[in-house]
């Protein structure tokens, strides 16, 4: 019995077929109700706390890029007039430093200059972190000896110093992207590990040899069958990274090692520390924002974490 | 209740001479795709001393059942119905009272001897534990005694040596011996084995089956031995079920079930085991699809959309088990069309190779048996 | 894809003198064990294949079983040089490749293919299956655009599958349907030999009829020839053309189908055919069976001379001891000892079983 084209169905005798052919083959699909991705997803939007987190992020997000073009004041303006005063006074929301510059406004540049700070240092880890963990990963033995003990060189140092270090010798990398590329440049070491210990089991995996078997070049390997199965862990590790990174760059800046020729919420934060006492609208509410920043992000990452794993225990009927 | 203390063959045996009754069992399981039905009305009885065995493919819900007997079913499940081992209701017991008829009336081998094993308890320990658990006035020594006995018994050799070894120093045939041996230790009345050789080598399966004979003999207990390979079943089972998509959908002597099955599932199944023994070519007959969600079953019978004799009929209600001989039920409305007719191919399309629609007599045009699939787009 | 016309092409006669497609001679395969210390010294090896030799020809179905631990899933790997030969040589279509690079593999593998045996493993579950049956045409530049969509809908129809279904996951695919699709992607390439192992041992044996009766179409209309491995002896009867059954790393005994169940001369074979249930009850009751002692000893340590001494029912009853001695000093080789077909036993003796 043939299946290709124009070639009647040939059936039992004394029976005939009424269906066409398409809809019959529909029935085959009785596994699975729902794509991966779909289950996924829905997990994620089960999660009250990841949503919520989601939203909040979210409304920060548009309300620093946006609020801008419609608040009265920028974040350079200096209201001598109106210095050091307290939020609600005369359209100033959240109040003035003791130069008049509107607090509001700067904690929207602070926001901005900050997610950039994240996005830039989370990608430059990222790709460190893949060549690292794939090459580790992969190629095994030497490769992978080599490079893993480099990293638990490294790890041995904590970060911090690590980056004040850094830091400290270039002293024109003290803007928000300066920042954010030391950041990045020292934080692939985690996400190599996790894909290189990923990576050694997924080698092992059938499709991995029947890629192998088909003649796939490493390259195809890696970028076509190892990395799209460790997306989960990638995206994971990106939010969880990400919160870090905001946190970091607010402890740089706090000690005096980071952001010094930009805004930032750190640098919000430090300056604003002197003052808490008889302007503390000038630390907590950048301080405030920092800590809703982060927590989102760890929200969402640990929304998203669970999405993904399936040991998860709760039933709903 | 005072019975639990009590050794289990001095319990009253219920009138009707069967050691395990299940009626109408039900299990469902909720999950994020809603509320699967595992098992959806099992029924049974076995008498003392007889093998019943239980086969279905993947997805049948064997495996659930048995492990729903014995109260071994995670705390989500909702099971229904009645179990009734020698007159006491099991499915209304505590884990704690359980426990006691688990391992001394009701024995249990499951598929996999690493995990049933305890990795880092010694196997003579193991065989002790379980016969001073059901026993308190063993005392050491003689449970100890009572493992090498066993050891022997179930043909492991040196077992005076081996029984101070633990699991991983055994192979996996001598690891389901010992599981054995732990299952035969308090003589319990109903033994039941749960793919026992599954993960077994083929010349191993022979030795194992062998033991469980012996293990079968030594306490005459009744056998329930669930399985996927119709050829074991074939040697050991006295009766069988077949069950399919959660029910029993045939079931009698297994002399009659394997000669002259009266449900087209099962001669769809007899007639797509390729033969060792035959000397020219048989054609294979496969059954086209695959088997029904369990979330939302069709309102027919679930084998409907893969059954050559299917009708419009056939999906109105489930078809019940009905007697088409003595002893031999099947659940088909069209049954007596099988009646004589032992050779799948006259109904089955033997040179399928495809997955196109499964043959279909009278079928009405348009006809929607489509609630078998699981929610996807319609052309 | 150069599909045939619908009538079954004919099964060609081979000529005697044909040679074979594939030519397997003395492959070994050995596995290093580590010891402990910072060093990790080799302490031993595991002799996964020691020793195994076959031939396959055009056209034709080679069963290779075995339980588990004889090397049978080693060899076909060996042969497809995922896991390369310690020693020995393997001929594909006259050339060595044993020793070949990835690089000069490559444009070989167009010929030779494997389907695995875990359907649910074997492909990449975030791909679509458009795109895992494309791969190898992508791999090789052998289409792209539309006619590479032409050549993998014509493959997943070649198989029974819905070519609509092409832009979907495998998860959203039965066992039966993945199985299907490890191997129109085997097929993409149009090779000439198909190395399968265990293509049905996962599924349901409803499903693997289906499978196995595709398998038999494929070969008949593409005059493949494969080499089966598998375990369950009834699959590889009902398949295969000849038959070889290997034991702790070698071959004990080759024959056609109809020699190996009619005259299995070796005792490993003949208790193999004996332990295999059959579903009918009164044949099955009737059985004797033979049953073998204790358990496959280690490849790492295999027993001298014959191998299969240690659980051998001819060795333990009926043997003197004279004739022992000559199984544990000297290995037997393949050889056709008046049965009909090669068997590796000195005291090879065709019994029937079945």
């Amino acid at each position: 019995m043939t299946t290709t084209e124009q070639q009647p169905i040939k059936t039992a005798p004394g029976t005939s077929v009424q269906e066409p052919q398409a809809a019959e083959i529909e029935r085959e699909f009785t596994v699975k109700a729902r794509s991966q991705r779909e289950q996924i997803f829905r997990r994620f939007v089960r999660n009250k706390q990841a949503m919520g987190g989601l939203f909040v992020f979210l409304a920060v997000l548009v309300v620093a890029w946006f609020g801008p073009l419609v608040y009265g004041f920028g974040f350079t303006e200096i209201l001598t007039a109106d210095a050091s005063v307290g939020p609600g006074t005369r359209g100033h929301i959240l109040g003035t430093d003791g130069l008049g510059r509107d607090l509001m406004a700067q904690i929207m540049r602070g926001i901005q200059r900050s997610t950039l700070t994240i996005v830039i240092a989370v990608a430059i880890a990222l790709v460190l972190g893949l060549l690292v963990g794939l090459l580790a990963g992969y190629y095994g033995k030497w490769v992978d000896n080599l490079l893993m003990r480099l990293v638990d060189l490294i790890l041995t140092i904590p970060s911090l110093v690590v980056l004040i270090v850094v830091a400290s010798n270039f002293p024109n990398a003290r803007t928000a992207v300066g920042i954010a590329v030391i950041i990045g440049l020292f934080g692939w070491l985690d996400l190599s590990r996790i894909l290189r210990s990923q990576i050694l089991g997924l080698r092992e995996r059938e499709f991995v040899e029947a890629a192998h078997a088909l003649g796939a070049s490493d390259i195809r390997i890696m970028f076509k069958h190892l990395i799209p199965n460790m997306l989960g862990s990638i995206i994971v590790w990106a939010t969880l990274t990400a919160a870090t990174v905001i946190l970091l760059e607010a402890s740089l800046t706090y000690l005096g090692f980071g952001v010094a020729n930009d805004i930032s919420l750190g640098r919000l934060v430090s300056e604003g520390v002197s003052a808490a006492q008889t302007r503390p609208w000038l630390f907590y509410f950048p301080g405030l924002m920092l800590l809703v920043i982060a927590l989102c992000i760890n929200l969402i990452g640990d929304g998203i974490r669970d999405a993904f794993d399936p040991s998860n225990k709760k039933v709903r009927a | 209740m005072s019975t639990m203390t009590q050794p289990a063959h001095q319990m009253d045996k219920p009138s009707s001479g069967a050691v395990l009754e299940v009626d109408n069992l039900e299990v469902q399981f909720p999950t994020e795709d809603g509320l699967v039905r595992a098992v959806r009305g099992v029924s049974y009885s076995l008498r003392p001393g007889e093998v019943l065995g239980i086969v279905g493919e993947s997805g049948s819900g064997k495996s659930v059942t048995s492990l729903a007997i014995m109260g071994l079913l995670p705390k989500s499940a909702r099971v229904t119905g009645s179990v009734k081992f020698r007159g006491q209701e099991l499915l209304k017991l505590g884990d704690r009272e359980f426990s006691h008829i688990r391992g001394k009336g009701i024995a249990m081998i499951f598929q996999d001897p690493m995990t049933s094993l305890d990795p880092v308890y010694k196997v003579g320990y193991q065989i002790a534990e379980t016969v001073r658990q059901h026993d308190k006035n063993v005392s050491g020594q003689a449970a100890q005694a009572r493992a090498v006995d066993l050891l022997e018994l179930v043909g492991i050799p040196n077992a005076k040596d081996r029984v101070t070894s633990y699991p991983h120093e055994f192979s996996g045939g001598m690891r389901q011996r010992v599981v054995i041996a732990i299952a035969m230790a308090n003589q319990p009345d109903v033994i039941i084995a749960d793919e026992p050789t599954t993960a077994l080598d083929v010349t191993v399966q022979a030795q194992i089956l062998e033991v469980l004979d012996t293990a079968m003999q030594e306490t005459g207990a009744a056998t329930v031995l669930i399985t996927h390979d119709l050829g074991v079943v074939a040697g050991v089972a006295d009766r069988m079920l077949v069950m399919y998509a959660g029910r029993v959908v045939e079931s009698g002597p297994v002399d009659e079930v394997y000669y002259e099955p009266r449900m087209p599932y099962t001669l769809g199944l007899l007639g797509s085991l390729p033969r060792l023994d035959t000397a020219e070519k048989q054609k294979l007959t496969p059954i086209k699809g695959s088997p029904p969600s369990m979330v939302n079953p069709p309102p027919g019978c679930p084998f409907g959309p893969r059954c050559p004799l299917h009708i419009a009929r056939c999906d109105e209600a489930e078809p019940p088990l009905t007697e088409v001989s003595a002893g031999h039920l099947a659940a088909c409305i069209r049954n007596e069309k099988l009646e004589g007719h032992a050779d799948a191919t006259e109904f089955f399309d033997a040179d399928a190779t495809d997955l196109t629609a499964p043959v279909m007599a009278d079928a009405l045009p348009g006809n929607d048996v489509s609630t078998v699939a699981t929610g996807e787009d319609r052309p | 894809m150069t599909t045939t016309t619908p009538e079954l092409t004919k099964r060609r006669e081979r000529p005697a003198d044909e040679e074979p497609i594939l030519k397997v001679t003395d492959v070994t395969k050995h596995f290093p064990i580590k010891g402990g210390g910072l060093f990790q010294r080799t302490v031993g090896q595991v002799k996964a294949v020691d020793g195994v030799s076959l031939e396959l020809y055009r056209g034709e179905i080679l069963g290779l079983v075995g339980e588990s631990g004889c090397g049978k899933s080693t060899t076909g790997r060996a042969i497809m040089h995922l896991q390369p030969a310690t020693s020995g040589s393997v001929l594909f279509q006259g050339k060595e490749l044993t020793g070949l690079s990835r690089g000069q593999m490559r444009p070989l593998r167009r010929d030779i293919q494997i389907v695995f045996q875990d359907p649910y493993a074997s492909l990449n579950p975030r791909l679509p299956v458009f795109d895992i049956v494309a791969e190898p045409l992508i791999i090789h530049k052998l289409a792209k655009g539309s006619e590479l969509k032409t050549r993998v809908r014509a493959l997943l129809e070649l198989v029974g599958l819905n070519p609509e279904h092409a832009n979907r996951f495998p998860s959203e695919f039965s066992g039966g349907q993945r199985q299907r699709i490890g191997i129109a992607r085997a097929l993409a390439l149009e090779p000439k030999v198909l190395v399968l192992d265990e293509p049905v041992s996962a599924l349901d044996v409803s499903i693997q009829a289906g499978v196995i009766n595709l398998l038999e179409d494929l070969r008949d209309r593409l005059d493949l020839s494969y080499l089966f491995i598998a375990h369950d002896l009834s699959v590889v009867r009902h398949i295969s053309d000849r038959i070889a059954v290997m034991y702790l790393g070698w071959i004990i005994e080759i024959a056609t189908t109809d020699d190996l169940f009619a005259k299995p001369s070796h005792p490993y074979t003949q208790a193999l055919l004996s332990a295999i249930p059959i579903p009918d009850p009164r044949r099955e009751r009737a059985r004797k069976r033979i049953l073998l002692t204790g358990d496959v000893p280690s490849p790492a340590n295999p027993p001298s001379g014959c191998r299969f001494r240690t659980r051998c029912q001819k060795f333990r009853d009926v043997l003197s001891e004279q004739q022992q001695s000559k199984c544990v000093e000297e290995v037997p080789l393949l050889e056709d000892r008046g049965t009909g077909h090669p068997a590796a036993c000195h005291y090879a003796e065709a019994i029937r079983v079945l």
